[in-house]
């Protein structure tokens, strides 16, 4: 008997599966189908409708890696899709027959994704097509209508493993506008402008002469120049009139305003020219610094595909939730709930309103909303607040608040959310133009007086006016930032560190303090640190721990499980399993009785003086063998992010919503106790953010969750750690990956250096502009001079910044 | 090394000719204004092109497409 309990476990142990459509090691039973193994009933189905539609193929794809589909995934999940007022909102476009939607689906990650999805319609004849934009995880699927219903759309997608993500967000409306295309546009315009004018403005460089011929060509260019400067004018730049103007009617002076007035001054300059066909006017170089501007605005606001740092907590809420009716269940959306309502929240779902608990008892995972590292467990009666998630066996509630009026929702509530950071005049290159633009009005000025009034010349005055302001136009100060802002952005971004815009960099760069949260932020979200107290367990022991912890769903379980994960696990041998909510689990491993759990369950003299980490008992045929403790683990490499961060002379602060637990272990990383902060709730969060900056502190604030989502609002930069991108992360100035969180000190030194390059390279166009304006002040600036001199200055400036901040990245971020 | 000797001089283009010959430049002028016209006209097919490609999505996604072209869209496949 003995033996073979002992044989049976190794022998899965010792030839590895791999499963056929997820890749993953078979940790289980195997099951076999067409000499294929797979881990689990879900994988094999997956592979049964593939095979079924033909579409095997998605197998033979280099790098494919299935999804095996969410094994809590229940029939009419989806019904709520089919309601009016959800599907009205849901769908993108119908026309009565045929009807599309666009869906975001995270699991998606790879090109036989792409393969798949788009051959949707061997699935259902009902699907007409379907297209992916992989960068931002959509499927946009154009169906029948009447065929397949949505909800049927939906539940297929997640029976292939691609559950759509779908959020409350996704029912207020709000779409994607495409900004970027106006953008593209408005840089082929004025492309097109600025080399075909250049073209036509080079007979007149090399010198028509004056006979009625070329009197005639120079007629048609002027004219041909001018209409073609008319929609570079009028389309193109008018971002930068309606910026100037916006600021001026707000009483400052922001960088859009002199280069409006530069535009402005160039083009009627020249129109005169034309008209007293007194020369050929500076529209090449128009048209040029309108297309390099642009060029530099587009770089600098590319965004991330599939990431979006404006989330609030309705994108973290589900569409709709289940509800008891008359003992019926029924999906309602959760817009729709009242007071009074019965609600049916299974295992790992949030729980959307505040609610009492009707269920003798509920175990609710708090982290994302307080911070609280462990389950808390709840009893019959209890008020449980929205936002947590329940964890184990399905529970009944009863609705005591809406939604929009829930504890959780209230945050949101706050004046730091209603109020924009104020970035006017606070970007380095405003702040260089507000004496720069002052200087050259003043020479430009100074210029226009002497000619005027001195040398009794007013056409040569006008002249020299106008292309003072034309060479000394702050069109390179702006390349200098956009260029320089635009390379850091996708420099970081290819270091996995995504900054929201060209604002959040520069004022990453002035940051002086650091405030971390702890759970999710510092803490590795699924893994702990585990160690067993008493007499080591045996391999055959650990085997049936693992067996019976791999039964059960309470989150100490499933991180022993994952702890265990070299060990296999059989059900086979294991008999009578059951599990005490609460309380801890017992089965029978042949003749002897095993209990995993409490204390109290296990039969365990407690000793219990507020020992910080979760402890699991086990006993053995009676006879307790000892506890593991389960503790929070740490990112490996904290100690050395935040001893780089104090040496760079920047201030670290530890902000928990958690229980002072772990206070030894990090009080020497953080330096001094005193900068430690626990039972933090999230509007003493905000508040402490917002004491830092009376001081006059620049705050850098570190959070994941959503009771981190005010003292994100309020810092300066606020920035989400998340351990994938595309998961929900609270409203931010930027996303790090969670791996990635190491590189902060060359993040903001990489910042730091930004300014300098901005800076050095203003320094370098300044060159450029003391040479023309030593032409302009005289009258002497030719056309061709300035054709010359604009395209080279702005090449020279996008060089210098590219490579500058390359190198810069290269010394901060070297792996 | 008399090149220019042993060579003859290249032909010289019958609208150079022309130019140096005719009394009356207007019929050549007129070509260029053509030329011109028609230059700007391509250029602006161009334009109209890229604007076209801009409506229809082409710049919304420019990773996907590099992935679809290389998958293989067989209709039906025994490699099970």
């Amino acid at each position: 008997m003995t033996m073979r309990i002992l044989t049976a476990p190794e022998a899965i142990s010792h030839t590895r599966h791999v499963c056929y459509h997820c890749g993953e090691d078979c940790r289980d039973e195997v099951l076999h189908a067409d000499d294929h193994d797979f881990c689990c009933d879900g994988c094999l189905t997956v592979y049964g409708l593939l095979k079924e539609s033909d579409l095997c193929q998605y197998y033979t794809i280099d790098g494919a890696q299935g999804i095996s589909p969410d094994p809590a995934f229940y029939t009419n999940k989806f019904d709520h899709l089919d309601l009016p007022e959800v599907h009205g909102k849901m769908i993108e476009f119908t026309d009565g027959r045929l009807t599309t939607v666009c869906w975001y689906l995270p699991k998606m990650h790879c090109s036989s994704c792409i393969w798949l999805l788009e051959h949707l319609y061997r699935l259902h004849p009902a699907v007409r097509s379907s297209v992916v934009n992989f960068p931002e995880k959509k499927v946009r699927i154009t169906f029948e209508g009447n065929a397949l219903r949505l909800s049927e759309l939906a539940a297929l997608l997640a029976r292939i493993g691609y559950e759509p993500y779908l959020s409350l967000d996704d029912l207020s409306g709000r779409k994607a506008g495409k900004w970027n295309r106006t953008r593209l546009y408005k840089i082929g315009i004025a492309g097109f402008a600025f080399g075909n004018i250049m073209m036509l403005s080079f007979p007149e460089y090399f010198h028509l002469g004056q006979n009625t011929s070329d009197q005639n060509l120079r007629t048609l260019f002027g004219v041909l120049n001018l209409a073609l400067s008319l929609p570079v004018l009028l389309y193109c730049a008018a971002d930068f009139y309606q910026s100037a103007w916006a600021a001026l009617k707000g009483r400052y002076l922001n960088i859009d305003a002199p280069i409006a007035l530069a535009l402005t001054c160039v083009f009627s300059i020249s129109i005169y020219q034309l008209a007293t066909q007194t020369g050929p006017g500076y529209l090449d170089s128009f048209a040029g610094a309108v297309f390099f501007m642009l060029v530099g605005r587009y770089f600098q606001d590319k965004t991330y595909a599939g990431v979006s740092f404006d989330r609030d907590y309705k994108s973290y809420f589900p569409v709709a939730t289940s509800v008891l009716e008359n003992g019926l269940e029924t999906r309602k959306p959760i817009t729709a709930l009242q007071k009074g309502d019965q609600m049916l929240v299974r295992n790992e779902e949030l729980i959307p309103a505040d609610a009492v608990l009707q269920s003798p008892i509920a175990l609710i995972d708090y982290s994302f909303v307080s911070g609280e590292s462990q389950p808390v467990e709840r009893r019959k009666g209890d008020t449980i607040y929205a936002g947590g998630k329940q964890k184990g066996a399905a529970i009944e509630l009863e609705v005591l608040r809406e939604v929009s009026q829930s504890y959780l929702t209230q945050l949101w509530n706050n004046e730091a959310f209603t109020r924009e950071k104020d970035d006017a005049g606070k970007s380095l290159a405003a702040r260089i133009n507000r004496y720069f633009s002052l200087t050259v009005l003043g020479i430009a000025a100074v210029t226009f007086i002497v000619w005027c009034f001195v040398f009794q010349k007013p056409e040569t005055a006008f002249l020299a006016f106008t292309t003072t302001l034309l060479v000394a136009c702050p069109c390179a100060l702006l390349l200098s930032s956009t260029f320089t802002n635009g390379n850091l952005l996708s420099v970081f971004s290819r270091n996995r560190f995504y900054p929201k815009n060209a604002h959040s960099i520069e004022r990453l760069a002035h940051i002086d303090t650091v405030v971390f949260d702890k759970t999710g932020t510092i803490t590795l979200p699924d893994d702990a640190e585990i160690n067993f107290a008493g007499d080591p367990p045996t391999r055959e022991e650990l085997v049936m721990i693992k067996s019976l912890v791999g039964q059960s769903s309470h989150p100490l379980s499933r991180l022993l499980a994952k702890h265990l994960a070299d060990v296999p696990a059989s059900r086979r041998v294991l008999s009578g399993f059951s599990e005490t909510s609460g309380k801890g689990m017992i089965a029978q491993w042949g003749a002897l009785t095993v209990k995993v759990g409490s204390a109290n369950w296990v039969g365990a003299d407690v000793d219990d003086v507020g020992e910080p980490s979760s402890r699991v008992y086990v006993s053995m045929g009676g006879a307790v063998k000892g506890y593991f403790t389960i503790r929070s683990k740490y990112r490996p490499e904290l100690p050395e992010t935040l001893s780089a961060l104090r040496k760079a002379g920047i201030r670290t602060y530890l902000l928990s919503g958690d229980r002072p637990t772990d206070r030894e272990v990090l009080a020497p990383l953080f330096g001094q106790n005193a900068l430690l902060l626990f039972n933090q709730k999230p509007g003493q969060k905000l508040d402490f953010v917002r004491e830092l900056q009376h001081e006059g502190r620049h705050v850098l604030m570190v959070g994941d969750g959503l009771n981190d989502a005010g003292a994100l609002r309020q810092s300066d930069v606020g920035l989400a750690v998340s351990d994938n991108i595309n998961n929900f992360s609270p409203s931010c100035d930027a996303i790090v990956e969670g791996s990635q969180l190491s590189l902060l000190p060359g993040y903001v030194a990489l910042a730091r250096s930004g300014q300098r390059i901005i800076r050095q390279s203003f320094a370098i166009s300044l060159i450029y502009n003391i040479l023309g304006l030593s032409f302009a002040i005289t009258g002497h600036l030719s056309p061709v001079m300035a054709a010359i001199l604009m395209p080279v200055s702005s090449i020279t400036i996008v060089a210098f910044t590219t490579l500058a901040s390359n190198a810069a990245a290269r010394r901060w971020l070297k792996n | 090394m008399r090149l220019s000797g042993c060579h003859p001089l290249p032909a010289v283009p019958q609208v150079v000719l022309a130019y140096q010959k005719s009394p009356n430049p207007i019929l050549i002028m007129s070509a260029l204004y053509l030329l011109i016209l028609a230059s700007l006209l391509v250029a602006l097919g161009f334009l109209g092109a890229f604007i076209w490609s801009v409506r229809k999505g082409h710049y919304d996604d420019d990773y996907t497409p590099s992935v679809r072209i290389l998958l293989d869209d067989s209709e039906k496949t025994n490699t099970i």
